[in-house]
């Protein structure tokens, strides 16, 4: 019955003191204290700006002795140094009358100078006629706010993390968008190049076809003359559709990259030469002059002949077919350094023509695929425009570089620079086999022993 | 007096194969070598017909005929298109730019007969 009242007066809080009488009192009263320097939680009292009491918690979460708090003069010291500046400022408003919270968060130093505590501080006043003063327990609260710092942390690194995300996601995107233009644009280059390819290989196609027919339709009303003239065109028209082929094929191979370059060490004096030689005869079926220069027997690079041979020839053609007066100057030398960041040795190409040359606006756009010049007179020449644009993937795949200048009414001058290379020097063991002194078998074989 | 028919094509060959086809109609001949060159000649000369190419330097073939046929003067010269671009939007093109016809290259040199017989009310001739 007593217990049960007890638990009653427990709840409400109010009645169980002052059932008790006073030996009773004093025995709850050392019970109380005993438990309050037990509990975990700090507990002080106040009064005249001085500790009254403080229990064990307080003392281990600071530092501090039981004596050295009661002596202590001021609050200050307990105060980490962040918190000094707020904790004044609260006293002065508290002092001034103004109502705050009762339970707040701060934060203590420790008495080792270095430490900071966390804490939760509830604050209760006690009001009586002769005792002023507060009680206020202190909760550490140091694990909780690490544990939240470091939320915080991990709150922070996520958001980096994300942001490092959304910008990895965006240039991913931009790389895309411009991976796709890029494609759209190269796919507009393949479908302008299929209908230019067409076009072209249908144009001599159609000379073919008409002469054919007429021919077929109109049997035996030609003379022998006509039907001369007649074949002579779809011969001439054959021609140029297969070496329109070729040349689409060449291009085709080189974009892909499957073309067999087949390079070796090749003198290109001699090259050039030979594409020389082989354009007089044309030359001087036009009345025009073909002269050739070098200033050296022999100049090496790493490339195939036939390919050097190709530019060569594409350039004394263009030269043959745009000259009607004078000829063709070629001239080869070796040059240094001969534009600005080129440090080697090359060799320079030049074939200079007296021809119609190219006007100004025309210069940049002739080693474009399938430019032809627009000619005055209307007339196309023979080709595709297509020999310049394969010159160059020729010379660029060589490291080298192709040129033009021109004035317009006096003639061209187009200049190829390869890299030279000096010819390797023969291995020992290769002279004594050329010279018959070594089987290619012995020297394998002593090459292998000496590995 | 012969009709006249200009044929403007900037490939020597082709404009030579359509030139003959028109010699065999009995018609007069005229080439042109290119777009300015056709304009001019047919403000000049006003054929009956126009063989008109439509890749040409200087002005190509659909903005010479549409010169031409949006002029009062010139609007009832009758244009057939040749072209070796010889995709549906071309035959669109040539279309669009008023031509009476259009044939793709490489074309046939009886049709183009046939046809040029017909805008020329010149019945071919049977051989």
């Amino acid at each position: 019955m007593e217990r049960s009242d007890n638990a009653d007066s427990l709840k409400t809080g109010k009645t169980f003191p002052d059932k008790c009488d006073e030996a009773d009192k004093s025995i709850l009263y050392g019970a109380l204290v005993a438990s309050l320097s037990d509990m975990g939680q700090g507990l002080v009292i106040i009064e005249n700006r001085r500790f009254a009491y403080v229990n064990q918690a307080i003392c281990a979460m600071t530092g501090y002795s039981e004596e050295e708090l009661l002596g202590l003069e001021t609050f200050v010291p307990l105060f980490h140094p962040e918190e000094r500046q707020r904790v004044l400022e609260r006293h002065i408003r508290r002092i001034s009358g103004e109502q705050f919270d009762t339970c707040y968060e701060t934060a203590f130093l420790h008495r080792d100078g270095l430490r900071r505590i966390d804490v939760e501080m509830s604050v209760a006043f006690l009001r009586s006629p002769n005792r002023h003063g507060v009680v206020v327990t202190v909760r550490d609260i140091s694990e909780r706010k690490q544990i939240e710092e470091q939320i915080r942390r991990k709150n922070e690194d996520l958001e980096q993390l994300k942001i490092g995300l959304e910008k990895m996601v965006r240039d991913r995107m931009s790389e895309l968008e411009k991976a796709n233009k890029q494609l759209i644009r190269l796919n507009q280059i393949k479908s302008d190049f299929i209908s230019i390819v067409s076009h072209e290989l249908r144009t001599p196609l159609t000379s073919i076809k008409s002469f054919a027919e007429i021919m077929l339709d109109d049997l035996g009303k030609h003379d022998q003359e006509t039907q001369r003239r007649y074949l002579s065109i779809i011969n001439s028209e054959s021609d140029r559709l297969s070496r329109l082929i070729s040349d689409i094929l060449d291009l085709q191979k080189i974009d892909s990259g499957k073309i067999d370059w087949h390079d070796e060490m090749i003198n290109v004096v001699e090259v050039v030469r030979r594409a020389v030689d082989t354009f007089s005869g044309a030359f001087v079926e036009k009345g025009l002059s073909l002269s050739f220069e070098s200033a050296g027997d022999c100049m090496m690079t790493e490339a195939a002949p036939d390919r050097i041979f190709q530019v060569v020839a594409n350039l004394l053609s263009n030269g043959l077919k745009f000259t009607e007066h004078g000829g063709v100057e070629v001239n080869i030398r070796l040059v240094e350094a001969p534009y600005e960041g080129s440090a080697e040795k090359f060799i320079r190409i030049s074939v200079r023509d007296t021809g119609t040359g190219i006007p100004q606006e025309e210069l940049s756009r002739i080693f474009e695929r399938f430019y032809q010049i627009d000619q005055s007179q209307g007339r196309k020449h023979e080709g595709a425009g297509l020999g310049l644009s394969i010159s160059k993937d020729i010379i660029d795949h060589y490291r080298g570089r192709i040129t033009v200048e021109s004035v317009p009414g006096s003639g061209s001058i187009f200049c190829v620079l390869l890299p030279e290379q000096e010819q390797p020097r023969k291995k020992l063991g290769e002279v004594l086999v050329e010279l018959g002194m070594l089987t290619e078998t012995e020297l394998v074989s002593a090459l292998e022993k000496q590995s | 007096m012969k009709k006249k028919v200009l044929v403007c094509d900037d490939e020597p060959h082709i404009a030579e194969s359509v030139a003959y086809i028109v010699d065999s109609l009995g018609c007069e001949c005229l080439t042109a070598v290119n777009g300015e060159e056709a304009l001019q000649y047919a403000r000049d000369e006003l054929p009956e017909v126009l063989v008109l190419d439509v890749r040409m330097p200087k002005m190509d073939g659909y903005a010479v005929c549409a010169q031409l046929k949006s002029d009062v003067a010139t609007a009832g010269i009758r244009i057939i298109m040749l072209t070796a671009f010889g995709q549906r939007r071309d035959e669109e093109a040539s279309e669009a730019a008023g031509a009476d016809e259009f044939m793709a290259k490489p074309f046939s040199p009886r049709r183009l007969r046939i046809r040029l017989g017909e805008l020329l009310g010149v019945a071919e001739r049977i051989r």
